[in-house]
């Protein structure tokens, strides 16, 4: 297992950049005061989750300390975290396929199939274990302290952590590696990212619509914990249907009985068995999936003479740096998936939410018609057109996303600006998509068609600044280097960035409308992002050749 | 023809000389091979020409252009051929090539004879249509070398353009490249192949450390060494200078 082990290392190190990180540490304060700053900021941006469930199991620990069944909370989060690992490790299991770190060099080692198998499934759990421990860290916590157990309480609780995401992680393996096999679908790469993204989509959904039901039920978090913990609710139909999550709960709560240990340790073995039986029955079938998933089929389409016309058509520059942008962008489903395609998402979830819940409808319905005040209609309708279209982050990844194509681009006769234009009409095509969206969406809320239009060009100019000062950050501090589309566009602080200066530019606006009169702030909305835009402008006219000359 | 004058760059913060005040002429009609050990400072040049990095001091003219003053009038000057091919993946070669001649503000009819004509040359007329995603190394080589080549630069910069090439291909580049020179225009390249460059140059330049050590021909630099092959002079001029 040592080359196994090695493999994994090595893996573990390019999916996460620890030893890069390391280093940046010793050597480059900079880059590791960034990495930080990320990971902050995207820690910052789950925290409202993160609260809610925390919040949840305070309270469901008060709830259920009166029947003296509190450690309910223990099984609730065994039960989140298996279940969470087995969703995201199939998304995990074939991502990992298609941005194959083997590649031809390590399929050409002399490493055993058992060791190749295994390091690529312990890269996986390594982001299972992060999940299991946000979900297990908050129940432990919460029945821990409230219960106020001592640290053996926590040991015990650790270790069955680390094996939790054991079993559910091998059930994914032991699925999609014969679907891969048997289905040939290694080479059907873009298919995969765009499903696995739809299946994060629909995901994302039922969380927000479970959000909404219970955040708007009168009795808030004892329903759901009554509905989680009745005949045949969630806990009792995950107990029944995976034995071993009771085990995990026992082993927890019986910690100190010999019972208890029992439970634990027949859990710890169950999941080594699990894993070596993965290891033991799959590793031929993984050996062959991922061989030949380089292979290319070649379709030999000659260009006729009479086609000649059609296909080489002289643009100029700007369009054709533009059409460039639009086809790298959509045919990248990474790229894809977190950009424009936003646009058609966050309009959809709204009208799903509206559609289920029409009680949530009713309230939006009211706080937008209700008071029949102007001022807050444009707010919010603004905002909604500058959250929906700031999120595609075309523009805050654009120069990230030509990787070391730029040099390509640069080599050529290229006007800076030109390339600039083209990137900022790219990000400007899908904020006007975005503002008609969110506006017929509004015009659907019975918005006055008036309200609709000023927010649509007050919404464009807000977002205008937004694309420029993406462009700005990216043209100053690009990642330029990156072995996955993943790294540019998720994994991009510029991004994250420009996201938050969005909010704070709808906080603004909302301070703006609570202190000022209609007329004024409705000149104060166009004046605003006029002067914000201009501003932006000149820095970007006067700078670009120096920052694009620099890059 | 380059005209190289005096030009010095240093990488990061530690200021670490790639080129040490290098001067160089080009001349119009030539085939120029630039060769040294990895890290010498090859690509570093070839870039500071072709205006993908700024060079710290100094002055680089092609066909009489300032490469800093007027880079866009420079680069139409210039077909480049990076040392990787990796370029825009996602799109078909078509529409590289299509974007490339967009760029040069090539005409329609100018363009589509010019890369029909490369495509069978290089044979990959069959491929034009597919991803770049799918093509092999070679492909992607021959690809980018149409790219280059397609709308008639005065000045050919070429960075190790056989490396991945089919033995057809490299023979029918180094036609090219010949024919290019013959007709008074200019062909810079690197190389680390000395028989190519012993064959194919009329002059080459060694570099070595960031400094240009030796600029002639492989005669004259084998008059000096006792017409030693050009392989040992090198190894040896590497290692002494």
């Amino acid at each position: 297992m040592s080359n196994g082990l090695n493999l994994a290392k090595i893996y573990i190190n390019s999916s996460y950049g620890l030893s890069k990180f390391i280093r940046d540490l010793k050597y480059n304060k900079k880059n590791a005061a960034k990495t930080i700053g990320l990971i902050l900021l995207i820690l910052f941006s789950l925290s409202g989750m993160f609260g809610m469930y925390l919040y949840f199991n305070i309270k469901m620990y008060d709830l259920l300390k009166t029947i003296n069944q509190q450690g309910a909370v223990i099984t609730l989060a065994v039960v989140s975290a298996s279940i969470l690992t087995l969703m995201f490790g199939i998304l995990t299991v074939i991502a990992n396929y298609f941005y194959n770190q083997e590649g031809d060099i390590i399929l050409a080692l002399p490493i055993k199939k058992m060791d190749l198998l295994f390091a690529k499934f312990i890269n996986a759990y390594i982001i299972e274990l992060i999940v299991t421990l946000v979900f297990m860290g908050v129940g432990v916590g919460v029945y821990g302290i409230k219960s106020g157990e001592g640290i053996l309480f926590y040991i015990v609780s650790i270790i069955a952590t680390i094996f939790i995401p054991l079993i559910p992680l091998s059930i994914c393996y032991f699925l999609i590696i014969p679907l891969m096999r048997y289905g040939n679908l290694t080479k059907k790469k873009d298919l995969f990212m765009i499903l696995g993204g739809l299946l994060g989509v629909l995901i994302a959904v039922v969380y927000q619509l479970l959000v909404n039901k219970f955040a708007n039920t009168n009795a808030g978090p004892e329903e759901l914990i009554k509905s989680l913990m009745r005949e045949n609710g969630l806990i009792d139909i995950v107990g029944r249907i995976y034995y071993p999550s009771i085990w995990i709960s026992n082993g927890i709560l019986k910690y100190k009985s010999l019972s208890g240990n029992l439970y634990l340790l027949a859990f710890v073995l169950l999941s080594i068995l699990v894993v070596y039986l993965l290891l033991l029955s799959t590793s031929n079938l993984y050996y062959s999936s991922v061989i030949g998933s380089s292979e290319i089929t070649k379709k030999n389409r000659e260009i006729k003479t009479e086609e000649l016309d059609r296909v080489f058509k002289k643009r100029r520059p700007l369009s054709s740096l533009f059409s460039r942008e639009m086809k790298l962008m959509n045919r990248e489903p990474v790229y894809f998936l977190n950009g424009p395609f936003v646009v058609l998402l966050l309009p959809l979830i709204l009208v799903i939410m509206f559609t289920v819940n029409k009680q949530s409808f009713g309230q939006i319905d009211s706080l937008i018609n209700g008071s029949k005040n102007i001022k807050y209609m444009l707010l919010i309708s603004t905002g909604l057109m500058m959250f929906v279209g700031s999120t595609t982050s075309i523009t805050s990844t654009c120069i990230s996303r030509e990787g070391s194509g730029i040099y390509v681009l640069k080599s050529l006769p290229i006007r800076p600006v030109d390339l600039i234009k083209a990137k900022f009409i790219h990000g400007a095509f899908f904020g006007f998509v975005a503002s008609i969206i969110v506006g017929v969406l509004l015009l659907y809320l019975n918005v006055p068609f008036y309200i609709i239009f000023l927010s649509f060009v007050i919404g464009n100019l807000y977002l205008f600044v937004i694309y420029l000062v993406g462009i700005i950050l990216e043209l100053n501090w690009p990642k330029l280097v990156w072995d996955n589309p993943q790294k540019p566009m998720k994994q991009n602080v510029n991004a994250v960035f420009i996201i938050f200066i969005n909010f704070a530019l709808i906080g603004i606006n909302y301070l703006i409308t609570k202190n000022i009169s209609q007329t004024i702030l409705i000149l104060a909305f166009f004046i605003i992002p006029i002067i914000l835009l201009l501003c932006a402008y000149i820095y970007l006219n006067k700078n670009i050749e120096r920052l694009y000359n620099r890059l | 023809m380059i005209t190289i004058q005096n030009v010095s760059k240093t990488y990061g913060k530690n200021k670490v000389k790639a080129l040490d005040n290098i001067n160089l002429e080009v001349r119009d009609g030539e085939i120029f091979g630039f060769l040294g050990p990895n890290g010498a400072g090859k690509t570093t040049t070839i870039k500071l020409i072709t205006g993908i990095l700024n060079m710290d001091e100094g002055s680089i003219l092609v066909n009489g252009i300032d490469v800093n003053k007027n880079p866009i009038e420079a680069k139409k000057q210039i077909g480049y051929v990076p040392d990787n091919p990796e370029i825009f993946n996602r799109l078909t070669g078509l529409e590289y090539l299509n974007f490339i001649g967009d760029v040069f503000e090539m005409d329609s009819k100018e363009r589509a004879e010019k890369i029909m004509e490369l495509a069978e040359e290089f044979e990959i007329k069959s491929a034009l249509k597919e991803s770049i995603s799918s093509y092999s190394h070679g492909m992607k080589q021959k690809l980018v070398l149409i790219g280059a080549l397609m709308h008639n630069p005065p000045v050919w910069i070429l960075d190790e353009p056989m490396v991945g090439l089919d033995p057809k291909s490299a023979f029918t580049l180094k036609k090219m490249m010949r024919q290019h020179a013959d007709s008074g225009k200019t062909v810079f390249f690197s190389t680390h192949v000395m028989e190519v460059a012993e064959k194919v140059c009329d002059r080459i330049g060694i570099i070595k450390g960031g400094r240009i050590i030796f600029v002639g021909t492989v005669e004259e630099l084998k008059e000096r060494k006792n017409d030693e092959s050009l392989e040992n002079i090198f190894l040896e001029l590497i290692e002494n200078e």
